[in-house]
């Protein structure tokens, strides 16, 4: 029982010294970072950290081609550009001339 | 004619038969003109006569001749023993591609092709049938010019010509064709119609002869140099097509006719479209160059938005820094109207201004719709062209766009600077659709220009102008050289892809098919002549 009890007291103070620790290395990163503020993201010069992050990047020069592509012949397919001067002048035209 | 019949012989009785013989003779002897040996002259100098011109410009039968009979009254000077049927001028209407057209074809064969009072009387009187049936009319020169011994009645004939030039104006089109010399006042009347076409090495026009200014002024000249068909299409402007030969100029006839509408109450013609409408040409993409100093062909442009093969240019070869001319948009008659960088930078000088402005007016005349292709840094600086009334010339652009109500559409290429910005279809002439590609630059003058008004002293004070300058002349660029700062505020409708230019002409054209705009109530107005 004896020896139940003690090991429950260091399993208790080790739980203790863990969370101790860890709240002190988090209040030393908060300090560091009030001391040394992160650097602004213009601000960096790299090649590499300069290029957005994936997601922000435009789409693929590919993608556009092909959907410029594919709205041009669907449009072509699908519109009815050039039917009305096909038709000629319309009745409002006449008018005009008549007035 | 005489009559032949011999009075002591019994008459023939008469028949359908010998009157319809008796026509036929009468007709041989009218189509013969001046006679065979006249003919033959005509046609050793490589020319054709009256009646072979008329049936070379139109379509095959359709020619209808009237006034085949007709001759002068006139006793003086030998007049009297030389009355020849249909005097010196052939008259009549006929078809180019089915459609009809009125026609005079002056007959050098009779009498040089002297303008007579008969001339005068017919020619007056196809006018008037023209005009009253709403068609073209086509005159075919080939004169010495008024007939000398009808004296005063010949005049009194060209006023009445002239007089009909200035009626049938904005009311049917009218084409002279030159086909040999035309001097003296019978000048005004080609100078009176919408388009002179002249046939090189044969045709000449002068008010006065090369003798005549020997005689006053002391200058030599030969005819070709004084008034030849390159002289006036390169120098003067007079003529708006130089033919290389008569059978070209005839061509060039039919091609013109073919854009234009019968009249004035007439919409432009069209014919059924055989280019795509949704053509798109990546080419126009990088056509402009960036490098404000370099230039490109702007004929180039013209050719890849508009139907295949369609630009007819008129006035090609004169004021060459402007381009105006016909062409086809999904089959439908238009006129485009550009500035032509390859030349002078593509600035507006004089010459430049009137070949826009009468071409404008045209167009408007017969609901012919404009489309303007801009790139012009400005007017041309210079004593000369001050003055020579550059001010007045220019003024002539403003006002015939301003004037004119057909469909206008505008697309600024790359510069658009100052003035000429302005009267080159600016949305504030009333145009309808300002369309930009992303090339434009819209700004009251140049970079370089500007920074060297507006930073004189500051850049006379600098120790270091060059860079100053460079430094300056990039934020006025980063400022005015963009065309989204003229589509933020409206003056532009449009930034386009420059590969996208004919779907979206073809588009707007339909949107503008059945434009109604009106002006305000005038006799006329004074364009600043």
């Amino acid at each position: 029982m004896e020896a139940f009890s003690t090991g429950l007291q260091l399993s208790l103070f080790g739980i203790v010294i863990t969370f101790l620790a860890l709240g002190l290395l988090i209040l030393v990163i908060a300090l560091l970072q009030v001391l040394f503020p992160a650097p602004k993201q213009e601000e960096e010069t790299s090649p590499v950290s300069a290029e957005p992050p994936l997601e922000e990047k435009g789409p693929d020069a590919r993608v556009v081609a092909l959907t410029a592509a594919w709205w041009y012949w669907q449009n072509k397919r699908s519109s009815s550009l050039g039917k009305l001067l096909e038709k000629g002048p319309g009745k409002r035209w006449r008018k005009k001339e008549k007035a | 004619m005489p009559d032949q019949r011999d009075p002591t012989q019994p008459e023939d009785p008469i028949s359908h038969e010998s009157l319809i013989e008796e026509l036929q003779e009468k007709q041989a002897e009218a189509h013969l003109g001046g006679g065979q040996a006249r003919i033959d002259a005509q046609h050793a100098k490589g020319k054709q006569t009256a009646r072979e011109r008329i049936f070379q410009l139109v379509d095959e039968g359709s020619f209808q001749e009237i006034d085949s009979y007709w001759t002068h009254r006139h006793q003086d000077f030998g007049l009297d023993e030389k009355q020849i049927p249909g005097d010196s001028v052939v008259i009549g209407f006929g078809k180019i591609d089915g459609r009809v057209v009125c026609i005079y074809s002056q007959d050098f064969t009779v009498l040089g092709g002297s303008f007579s009072e008969v001339q005068g009387q017919k020619v007056s009187k196809i006018f008037d049938l023209a005009i009253d049936s709403g068609v073209p009319v086509i005159g075919l020169m080939d004169s010495v010019g008024a007939r000398i011994q009808e004296g005063v009645y010949s005049l009194a004939a060209f006023s009445e010509l002239f007089f009909r030039n200035t009626q049938a104006s904005g009311v049917v089109p009218q084409i002279s064709v030159m086909l040999g010399p035309c001097a003296g006042g019978s000048v005004y009347s080609p100078g009176l119609t919408d388009f002179v076409i002249m046939t090189q090495d044969v045709s000449h026009m002068f008010i006065t002869g090369p003798k005549v200014i020997e005689t006053v002024t002391g200058e030599q000249v030969d005819q070709e140099t004084l008034g030849g068909a390159v002289v006036h299409n390169t120098i003067s402007g007079v003529a708006h097509f130089l033919a290389s030969d008569e059978g070209d100029a005839l061509q060039l006839t039919r091609k013109l006719v073919g854009y234009l509408p019968a009249n004035n109450t007439e919409p432009a013609p069209a014919l059924s479209p055989e280019d795509d409408p949704w053509r798109i040409e990546s080419k126009l993409n990088s056509i402009v160059p960036l490098d404000p100093s370099e230039s490109y062909d702007m004929v180039d442009v013209i050719d890849l938005i508009f139907d295949r093969g369609t630009f007819m240019q008129v006035h090609e070869h004169f004021a060459k820094n402007a381009v105006v001319g016909f062409a086809r948009l999904h089959g439908q008659s238009v006129g485009v109207v550009a500035s032509q960088p390859m030349h002078l930078a593509g600035v507006l000088d004089i010459d430049s201004s009137d070949k826009i402005a009468r071409f404008i007016r045209f167009c408007d005349a017969f609901n012919i719709p404009l489309f303007t292709f801009i790139d012009t840094p400005g007017f041309l600086p210079g004593v000369n062209q001050e003055h020579g009334g550059i001010i007045r010339h220019g003024a002539k652009i403003v006002y015939a766009y301003s004037e004119a109500t057909v469909p206008k559409i505008a697309v600024i290429t790359r510069k658009a600077y100052g003035g000429a910005y302005i009267v080159m279809s600016s949305k504030y002439i009333r145009t309808d659709l300002v369309l930009a590609w992303p090339t434009a630059e819209v700004a009251v003058m140049g970079a370089d220009g500007a920074i060297n008004i507006l930073y004189s002293k500051q850049l006379s004070e600098s120790s270091a102008p060059d860079e100053e300058r460079a430094k300056l002349v990039q934020e006025y660029k980063d400022t005015f050289s963009s065309p989204y700062i003229s589509a933020a505020s409206g003056h532009v409708d449009d930034v386009i892809t420059p590969a996208e230019t004919r779907p979206r002409l073809i588009a707007a054209l339909e949107l503008l098919r059945d434009k109604r705009s009106v002006s305000p109530d005038k006799k006329h107005g004074n364009i600043p002549l």
